[in-house]
């Protein structure tokens, strides 16, 4: 399934402290470029906090983060602001999503693109052609990835009017307004629908195909099992295991790590 | 001479002590800055000249009535105004502009009643002062210093070792926790309040022994209250103590050796420098930044 | 009819300051509790120059809009670090440092003393001396600020500053440079309240610290809560409404020692209002949340 052996993050020995609390203990990893990996573990084992890092949300307090896009290039992310992690190329959702909630569902989708400009002061103010172009291409992809998730019918609502699922499709449409090298998803099916989860999985093996690398934090181990090639298992902070999904889900150590036998029993079936 | 400095400073930090102290026990259950504290401030200031001087009250029944006045001011204002946006659930911004609104209009309501020229609560001669460890101290300073340094003390003590007190910080620190065990974050927040008011119109008829009324001045005070809660560490009730103090001793020490005028640039610069290098302040603990 | 052009002069003066304010805490969403620090900026540059070395209140209008900009990253700065109450108490406590300057460096503002006998403009030789030319320059700048304004709200630019504004983690997880967008929010803001404060200066010929004091910047700050955060038009509207309505009381023939304190009450009472039942404001579209 993954076609290239390429190494596009690695995560070297990150240790993350709150308050005392080891929130990443030492924890090393590493993404192959094409490859959809699971992040897994119980509620407080560090998952949103390994994302944060590697997105530059957060400094770890030893270990570092490499991204190494296909493209070719090594970057520190722990050198690097938030947005400059974004503009290498790797797009996030949030555990509660984080959408512009008083702007429109268009608008949304428009902030989402990166990498044509005009965004500027000058073009503000000059307004030049090409910025128009510029708008005219991302409005059209907007339309079509909006069409793609089923909301082009709520283009000019406000984006606090939708309900959950379309929350979390709106903010999943919205990272793949730019070119995404590698996608990171912060459990992108919670509190949704069967059909919603569905048509996530749909979009998330759809980025696959195009060559994006993506790891998604999940509590759902059907979806694990159905889109991951890999999963990793996260608990106090430290990796417990890792490998195949069957060779993982079907380990004991996912039940002695506290990990809800509700998903445990739906996966079994 | 230095001593006589030192204890000018004391003298006023005493009052800034008091009234960042009122202002933080009110902070510590709301968590904004209830910028009408000056105003309640000015109340108590204004209310006592009403019992004193024009109802002749004796100076002790003024000060006991006027201080419970202006805490029931407080609650008023926090019932009529930061109720009802509790229960909306605003956001902190719009508290902090209503607490603005109500500042405006509370100010320029005693303004319009008295008057905007200056009045005294002073009555009688001026007393020379006595001197004592080499600096002169008058009869009315000695009181401020000691009213004011019992109240900090009163109210420390109540904070620390009473129920009500310790039940006030258990919803500071966690309200969700609190009311599991059913200590309850309105009730809380009536007491605080309350105290708080009280505190800060005590403060306000305080410093009226010493100088003249004007509307406006709780607009300085609640500034160098809110500056001296940062500096000492905001929400923080010793740390509210310390700033006011340090502040107090800091403006008479004229360590900038400069014009009164540019005190208030002065204190606000130390504020700005603080918010920005260690919003902490001297006491406070590390707060959390927001992540992702 | 005099009075009623100075009424209206003093309303656009007031409608740019608006229009300059909504655009750091309508539009970017950042609490700006000093603007009237730019205000006084601009109208001290332009003064001070035109009075001790007879610049011309044109290039004086340049100058004091540079100087604001500059001003402006300087106040900007702490909202890169600060968010809500702090911020608010950081941007007022500039417009405090902004007045006591002016108060109390008396050899360069002449402190309470004021500046007197402040030039007007002049065009091609000709002074300006009448007020209904000067309301035609007034308006002109008003048309030019709004039109600015709205162009660059309208923008690509302006939409990232309302991301900024709806949820600032999200926009730098879109590769927005956040803090580039809230410093630039907060130089155009200023360079625009800077004009106004030129603008002022040079038509009413005489100012002293007084006009930008503390309540000056709330006073800013509810014409662009009361109009309506986020929307040019209300600015518009709401200077306007709450430029002109002291003046109406006037009319009702009060003491000004009634007036003064009556007006400021009915201030009050509109900004606590306002927050408990309407927090968006008359025409706005934004809340708080």
């Amino acid at each position: 399934m993954t076609q290239s052996m390429t190494t596009i993050l690695e995560v070297k020995s990150v240790t993350k402290v709150f308050d005392g609390v080891r929130a990443l203990d030492n924890f090393s990893c590493e993404l192959k470029a094409g490859s959809i990996t699971a992040l897994i573990g119980p509620n407080g084992s560090g998952k949103t906090t390994l994302l944060n890092i590697i997105t530059g949300f957060l400094q770890a307090d030893s270990g570092h983060v490499f991204f190494r896009p296909p493209g070719g290039g090594e970057y520190k992310v722990d050198d690097l602001a938030p947005f400059e992690v974004a503009r290498l190329g790797l797009s996030r959702t949030f555990q509660n999503t984080r959408l512009f909630r008083q702007m429109s569902v268009m608008e949304n989708m428009l902030l989402g693109a990166r990498d044509a400009g005009g965004e500027g002061l000058t073009s503000a103010i000059l307004q030049p052609a090409r910025m128009r172009s510029h708008e005219a291409i991302k409005r059209e992809k907007a339309v079509a990835l909006l069409e793609q998730v089923g909301l082009l019918a709520k283009g000019d609502g406000l984006a606090r009017d939708l309900s959950q699922g379309q929350r979390k499709l709106l903010e999943i449409a919205r990272t793949l307004m730019s070119e995404v090298q590698l996608l990171l998803l912060d459990e992108p099916t919670a509190g949704l629908f069967p059909e919603t989860i569905e048509k996530i999985r749909e979009i998330i093996r759809g980025t696959q195909k195009v060559g994006t690398t993506i790891l998604f934090i999940e509590h759902d181990m059907a979806v694990v099992r159905q889109l991951s090639d890999r999963v990793i298992v996260l608990d106090g902070g430290g990796k417990v295991a890792e490998g195949t999904p069957d060779k993982i889900l079907n380990h004991e150590i996912i039940s002695r790590s506290g990990l809800t036998r509700g998903s445990f029993l739906r996966d079994s079936k | 001479m230095l001593r006589q400095v030192l204890l000018n400073g004391l003298i006023a930090g005493s009052i800034y002590a008091l009234v960042a102290l009122g202002f933080t026990v009110i902070y510590r259950t709301v968590k904004f800055f209830h910028f009408a504290h000056g105003v309640v401030y000015a109340a108590g200031a204004y209310l006592a000249y009403t019992f004193t001087v024009l109802l002749g009250l004796s100076p002790l029944l003024s000060f006991l009535l006027a201080s419970a006045s202006a805490g029931a001011i407080g609650v008023g204002i926090d019932r009529l105004v930061y109720l009802p946006l509790r229960k909306q659930k605003a956001p902190n911004l719009v508290f902090l502009l209503a607490s603005f609104g109500v500042f405006i209009f509370l100010q320029n309501l005693i303004q319009l009643i008295y008057g905007a020229q200056v009045l005294s609560l002073r009555t009688g001669a001026v007393h020379e002062g006595r001197r004592i460890l080499g600096a002169v101290i008058t009869n009315t300073q000695i009181s401020i210093l000691l009213v004011s340094t019992f109240l900090c003390l009163a109210l420390w003590f109540f904070v620390q070792k009473t129920r009500p007190g310790k039940a006030m910080r258990a919803v500071a620190d966690d309200p969700i926790a609190a009311s599991v065990v059913g200590i309850y974050s309105e009730e809380i927040i009536l007491i605080s309040f309350a105290l708080g008011s009280v505190l800060a119109g005590a403060a306000g008829i305080l410093i009226s022994l010493e100088t003249n009324l004007t509307p406006a001045m709780g607009l300085e005070a609640i500034l160098k209250g809110i500056i001296a809660s940062v500096i000492g560490g905001i929400g923080s009730i010793p740390g509210a103590m310390v700033g006011g103090l340090f502040l107090g001793l800091a403006e008479n020490l004229g360590i900038w050796g400069i014009q009164a005028g540019w005190k208030d640039a002065i204190a606000f610069g130390i504020l700005i420098l603080f918010l920005l290098v260690r919003r902490s302040g001297i006491l406070g603990s590390k707060s959390t930044t927001e992540l992702p | 009819m005099d009075y009623f052009l100075h009424l209206l002069i003093i309303t656009a003066i007031y409608v740019i300051l608006t229009l300059s304010l909504n655009l750091i805490v309508g539009y970017t969403g950042l609490p700006a509790f000093g603007h009237a620090a730019f205000f006084a900026v601009g109208a001290y540059t332009s003064s001070l120059l035109a009075l001790r070395f007879g610049v011309s209140p044109w290039l004086g209008l340049l100058v004091g809009a540079c100087l604001c900009a500059l001003l402006g990253v300087v106040v900007g700065l702490p909202s890169l670090r600060l968010k809500g109450d702090y911020l608010a108490l950081a941007t007022f406590g500039s417009a405090i440092i902004v007045y006591s300057v002016a108060l109390n460096w008396v050899t360069l503002t002449r402190g309470p003393m004021g500046l007197p006998g402040i030039p007007g403009f002049s065009i091609f030789g000709f002074q300006l001396s009448a007020k209904w030319a000067y309301l035609v320059l007034m308006m002109l700048f008003v048309l030019f600020t709004y039109s600015v304004i709205r162009r660059l709200v309208g923008s690509p630019f302006g939409r990232v500053l309302r991301g900024i504004r709806e949820d600032e983690i999200a926009a730098l997880a879109m590769g927005k440079d956040v803090n580039r967008y809230k410093i630039l929010a907060f130089t155009l803001g200023a360079v625009f309240a800077g004009l106004a404060g030129s603008l002022y200066a040079h038509y009413i010929t005489f100012i002293d610290p007084s006009t930008f004091d503390v309540m000056q910047s709330i006073n800013i700050l509810l014409m662009v809560v009361f109009g309506g955060m986020g929307s040019l038009g209300g600015s518009v509207v709401g200077a306007s409404v709450l430029a002109i309505f002291p003046e109406l009381l006037r009319f009702l023939g009060m003491p000004e020692a009634v007036a003064a304190p009556l007006r400021q009450m009915v201030y009050g009472l509109l900004l606590v209002t306002l927050m408990l039942k309407r927090p968006q404001g008359i025409l706005g579209k934004y809340r708080w949340e």
